[in-house]
């Protein structure tokens, strides 16, 4: 069995991202990792072959050369090879899914396990848009995921508003990562300089000839307004009529 | 003038069979230990050894004065008593020998003879004397106190009961001898206890028999030469060179493993025995199953799964088993290799001088190099990497301890006499930061000109180093050397035990070398000196706490406690155990971040022997101790709590009382 692992290159979740005066990101001091809800779509590929399935993990990228150090990482974390599709500009979901679609049909995997979304523009659309161009199922946000013994479906359990809802799938199929599917192993150094051995490809993202989709165009970027202070409240009747009358929330 | 016949009654047949036995005897003693000394071979060569006349003055402190083997008084007396006894007999043999082979060369009788020969005599007689007791005790702790910490097989029984039976033999033929010989009977008062095996044998031995004893007693004690290396017993050798050729790293302080080395061989950390030093496997050889480390442990006493002696026995079971196999190490469970607080009580408690942690340490390089280290402990891990501090803060958050005092960022050349290392805890923990303001405080009552590194400060390492990430560690380590070097920093001194033994015995493997004192040290040097004075006591009854890192591993009980005895009224309550067997709060080794079970916190088992002092203060003297005997202490006491404070906030409140000293009189 394959599962194809989609790689996002964000900015460290514990760092704090700042503006330029231009209204870009400072990358001056950001350290960039994989995308946290990846991370735990590949921590689980890696589980299920550690629970005894026979299982090769294949971890794309889509961006410039600089994302080849996420994929270092995944590769370190028990990835078995990593493809790069070379592009400049950061592409939109839209875009994305149409290139995951196109290195889909050529490794045909069993499953694309992704995170469901990514923390820095927090789309949430790659997984169902890649579904719906491969024509496949698609199980999304996972909090647990269990084969079936023949390898021929997933039962999968979904965060949803109401609760949990555990659905089956046929594979091959799109299931996407929620926060509580699992905790990602931790990765030191040792682990990957000994993973650059392992093979990492890169292709021009033109030789993917994907269809023009509609583009996303950025006008702006801002800064969230800094938080107000709190204030204490003298009792828990002067909370509610604060809550009902000032913040009607109640 | 006295001496004794050697051989006596034995014909030269009898001899040469005699011989054969010895040899026999020899042989697989011999043998018994070749065959461990070749499984330590795997392993790979430590550091090469120097400072001899040091380590020669350490073995003899650890051998002969039994430093380690006395901090547990009966057991310990026992073993001085069959140690002394063996070591005697031992020589009083080889005396014999020399006597026996020499008399080819110099004749008959040349050396064991007149006073010589009567003092050797009665020193025999004493020392068995003292074998044959200790035996006897060793044999009553085994089977009537029967601690389980020791172990017990029939090997055990038997060797003890072999023991027995050969110095009791040997005690008979002493007084066969006496009876039997007149030459030796005129000097019997030089054999007090030998004379009283003689009394019933004056009328009844002859000749035969007290061959028959003779044979008795020399196939009892080749039987035990034979048997030594073939069971716990083994450390009398095995332990002598493990003391002498320790590592020369103190106590607490990790192997450094180079980047390159890493790139070149692909290993790290301990994970089949060919990752350890020789004289690591060697060690697990050392141990003789006494039980004291398991007995020491805060994590096995609140029930987790860690059994620092089933570590060692566990790993020495991989010296038999079939060389190379797969990553030997994985028979420490997960549980039991993370359980551990990184506290030393086994460490310290250990005679043979085994280093637990460092091999559970090394252990856990292994396994986070794998890829087998999930959950908050590699959250802590990823906010060290990226904010370069545990708590996941910004570091310009850094200063907000210090809000409203006067406290002086460090500049390269401001001449300033100690730079005050703060700490993350200090930095970002509300409760450590109530202790670093009170020691601010202080430091500024006398006058003291201090600065602090500001936001450019950053973790020492300490938790990623304990938890696995070597080079996490080392990155962190680099970093602040950088900085120290910068800020031309000579005279460190730390809130936390933690920042105090890594930037004091670890960073000097980088070549950061600092005079650092733990902030208890500094207080007290400003009282000596009287650039701190108290103008009052505190009439609260205190108990003190002390901190694994700066009581065991460093070895400072008495600094905090001169502070508590200048600012008390009434006397410090101790608490059981305190000083270096104080047991840990559980916030060390990267516990302090990890997940715990409520009926399995290390905390609260000392919260509950803290409260028994009936103290209404628990003085601390590590952030982490200070949170984790906070929570503690509020959960097994509630709202009864008693309030826990470091110990500089209690001295502070000494030094600024306002009333007189006279109105409380002097403590």
């Amino acid at each position: 069995m394959k599962i194809l692992v989609p790689i996002k290159r964000v900015p460290d979740p514990y760092g704090r991202v700042r503006l330029t005066p231009g209204g870009h990101v400072d990358e001056t001091d950001i350290k960039w990792v994989i995308n946290p809800f990846d991370e735990i779509a590949l921590e689980e590929a890696i589980r299920l072959r550690e629970a005894g399935h026979d299982i090769e993990i294949l971890a794309v990228a889509i961006g410039t050369t600089a994302w080849e150090e996420q994929l270092r990482t995944a590769l370190a974390m028990g990835a078995d090879r990593a493809l790069l599709i070379q592009q400049e500009a950061p592409a939109d979901p839209g875009r994305i899914s149409h290139y995951l679609a196109a290195i889909a049909r050529q490794e045909q995997p069993q499953i694309i396990l992704m995170g469901k979304q990514a923390i820095d523009d927090d789309c949430n659309q790659t997984g169902q848009r890649l579904a719906a161009l491969l024509q496949i199922p698609q199980a999304t946000f996972a909090s647990r995921i269990e084969l079936t013994p023949d390898g021929t479906c997933a039962r999968v359990t979904r965060e949803v508003d109401t609760g949990r809802e555990t659905i089956e799938v046929t594979l091959p199929a799109v299931i996407t990562a929620d926060l509580r599917l699992n905790e990602p192993r931790y990765v030191a150094l040792p682990a990957i300089i000994k993973a650059r051995s392992k093979p990492l490809l890169r292709i021009d993202a033109a030789q993917l000839q994907i269809p023009p989709t509609a583009p996303v165009t950025t006008l702006r970027l801002e800064t969230p307004p800094p938080r107000r202070a709190g204030r204490r409240v003298g009792s828990v009747d002067e909370l509610i009529t604060a809550l009902r009358e000032e913040a009607r929330v109640i | 003038m006295p001496s004794r016949t050697l051989f006596l009654h034995i014909t030269p047949a009898g001899k040469t069979v005699f011989y054969l036995l010895a040899t026999l005897s020899a042989l697989l003693c011999l043998y018994g230990i070749y065959r461990r000394w070749k499984t330590w071979q795997q392993g790979r060569p430590g550091s090469p050894i120097a400072d001899w006349s040091r380590r020669l003055r350490t073995a003899m402190e650890h051998i002969l004065a039994h430093r380690r083997v006395r901090r547990r008084r009966f057991a310990g007396t026992l073993h001085a008593l069959i140690f002394a006894g063996i070591l005697v007999l031992f020589i009083g043999t080889c005396i014999v020998a020399i006597e026996h082979y020499g008399a080819w060369v110099f004749g008959e009788k040349w050396l064991y003879k007149g006073t010589f020969y009567l003092t050797v005599k009665l020193a025999l007689d004493l020392f068995g004397t003292a074998l044959l007791v200790g035996t006897v005790l060793a044999l009553a702790r085994r089977f009537l106190r029967r601690p389980d910490s020791l172990g017990h097989t029939w090997k055990d029984g038997a060797f003890l009961t072999l023991l027995l039976t050969a110095t009791l033999t040997g005690f008979l033929l002493e007084g066969a001898g006496i009876a039997i010989d007149p030459q030796r009977r005129s000097y019997a008062p030089f054999s007090p206890v030998g004379s009283l095996f003689a009394l019933p044998l004056y009328n009844a031995l002859s000749v035969e028999r007290y061959v028959f004893l003779w044979w008795l007693h020399a196939v009892l004690v080749l039987a035990l030469i034979a048997a030594v290396p073939y069971g716990r017993w083994l450390h009398l050798f095995t332990i002598p060179p493990t003391i002498a050729l320790q590592p020369a790293r103190p106590m607490g302080a990790l192997e450094p493993v180079p980047v390159e080395q890493v790139e070149q061989t692909g290993r790290i950390g301990l994970a089949t025995l060919a990752d350890f030093t020789r004289w690591e496997l060697m060690s697990l050889d050392a141990c003789m199953e006494c039980g004291r480390c398991t007995e020491a442990c805060p994590a096995h006493q609140v029930g987790k799964p860690l059994d620092p002696k089933q570590v060692v026995l566990d790993l020495r079971q991989l010296l038999d088993a079939a060389p190379q196999s797969a990553p030997g190490t994985d028979v420490i469970s997960d549980d039991a290799l993370w359980a551990c607080t990184n506290c030393h009580a086994c460490v310290r408690e250990c005679p043979a001088l085994i280093r637990h942690v460092d091999i559970i340490d090394g252990i856990r390089r292994y396994r986070v190099a794998e890829g087998r280290l999930t959950g908050t402990a590699a959250t802590v891990l990823r906010q060290l990497g990226s904010r370069e501090n545990p708590w996941g803060l910004p570091a310009a958050q850094r200063m907000e301890w210090a809000r409203g005092l006067e406290v002086p960022i460090a500049t390269p050349d401001d001449g300033r006499e100690v730079l005050l290392w703060v700490g993350c805890a200090g930095a970002f923990e509300p409760r450590a930061q109530q202790s670093l303001r009170a020691l601010v405080q202080l430091l500024q009552r006398a006058g003291v000109h201090f600065r602090v590194a500001g936001p450019a400060e950053r973790c020492t390492g300490d938790p990623a180093r304990r938890i696995g990430d070597e080079f996490l560690f080392q990155q962190l380590a680099q970093a602040n050397i950088d900085l120290l070097h910068r800020l031309n920093a000579q005279n460190i001194i730390t809130q936390c035990p933690h920042c105090f033994h890594t930037l004091k015995n670890e960073y000097p493997q980088f070549g950061g070398h600092y005079h650092v004192l733990h902030h208890t040290q500094y207080l007290r040097q400003l009282l000596q000196q009287g650039r701190l004075t108290r103008t009052g006591t505190t009439p609260e009854s205190v108990t003190y706490h002390d901190p694994c890192f700066l009581a065991r591993v460093n070895r400072e009980v008495d600094a905090p406690r001169t502070l508590l005895y200048t600012a008390l009224e009434e006397p410090l309550r101790e608490v059981q155990p305190h000083g270096s067997r104080t047991l840990c709060c559980g916030a060390g080794g990267g516990r302090m971040w990890m997940e715990e079970d409520r009926s399995q916190r290390p905390g609260v088992h000392r919260a509950t022997g803290l409260l028994a002092t009936g103290a209404r203060t628990i003085a601390v003297g590590c952030p982490f101790c200070k949170v984790m005997i906070g929570d503690s202490v509020a959960q097994v006491a509630g709202e009864n709590a008693p309030t826990v404070q470091d110990v500089a906030e209690i001295l502070l409140a000494a030094c600024t009382s306002a009333t007189p000293l006279s109105e409380h009189g002097t403590a």
